[in-house]
């Protein structure tokens, strides 16, 4: 191999690497899934702050989580017909530790040491920051998603009346929002 | 340098799986610019070779056939970039 042969295929490498696909394939419906139980949980309370007669927690959270946990299962072992891109897998990771770290935080020190709706309040806070991290490297959808939910947790603990209902709404903003944005876009959810 | 990566489309191809988790035949092809039969042949070299790790599958009762860069692949190329940089200073 001579000296310009060896240059071409540096090149080579080099504009593979630099235009690498940077694009994320994350299935909407576990956007939307998650999205709606927070939402659930978040309105449930609120409305309960209200005044208004619904079911205790107990009664629908388990089954709640659970079903979003089978669907989440379902949409991600369903085959992709695109590449999966690292930034796919890095999403993957993101999402999948703040879920595990705030669940292991909610089981353990909720009612002991963080209140209700701190726990609450941090659940927003821990989402948001994963929502800013994967949106920050591959989706403006997700930073202002991530944004949506940041701002709702700066806004709630000064509308105490409306603690959850802002929660809600960062969720919604959050995540139901930018999932159904993808879906329409995929063309098949 | 590596004698399976001294063909331009197999290195592009491991270039090309270095930024991906999966990339599909299509996506390769699309890439790398390469017939169905030239790629296939230099895919096949490289799955022999253990540098990429071949998964078939179905994808809405299509089939699919996608590519992921072993180990083996990624220290293969960088040795070979690393022999390409020493040629190259070698010769200034």
């Amino acid at each position: 191999m001579d000296k310009s042969t060896a240059r071409d295929d540096l090149a080579v490498v080099d504009r593979i690497l630099r235009t690498a696909d940077r694009t994320l394939h994350i299935p909407p419906l576990i956007l939307i899934t998650w999205g709606m139980v927070a939402v659930i949980i978040n309105g449930v309370h609120q409305a309960r702050d209200s005044g208004l007669t619904v079911p205790p927690d107990q009664f629908f959270h388990v089954p709640l989580i659970l079903a979003a946990i089978g669907l989440t299962v379902w949409a991600g072992s369903r085959p992709a017909a695109q590449r999966e891109t690292l930034v796919d897998s890095h999403a993957g990771v993101t999402f999948g530790v703040t879920f595990a770290v705030l669940l292991i935080l909610n089981v353990t020190a909720q009612n002991t040491v963080i209140p209700v709706g701190a726990m609450s309040l941090v659940w927003v806070a821990g989402f948001s920051i994963a929502l800013l991290i994967v949106g920050l490297q591959s989706s403006r959808l997700l930073l202002a998603g991530g944004i949506a939910m940041l701002a709702a947790c700066v806004i709630a603990p000064f509308v105490q009346t409306w603690f959850d209902g802002m929660l809600t709404a960062g969720w919604f903003a959050g995540f139901v929002v930018p999932g159904i944005v993808l879906w329409r876009r995929s063309g098949d959810g | 340098m590596d004698d399976l990566l001294l063909s331009r489309v197999r290195l592009a191809v491991i270039a090309e799986l270095v930024t991906a988790e999966w990339a599909t035949f299509t996506d390769l092809q699309r890439s790398v610019k390469a017939t169905n039969g030239n790629l296939s042949a230099h895919l096949g070299k490289l799955v022999d070779g253990g540098y990429v790790t071949e998964q078939k599958r179905f994808v809405r009762r299509r089939p699919q056939t996608r590519y992921r860069l072993a180990e083996a692949g990624r220290a293969a190329l960088l040795r070979h970039v690393a022999g390409l940089q020493a040629l190259i200073e070698s010769q200034a």
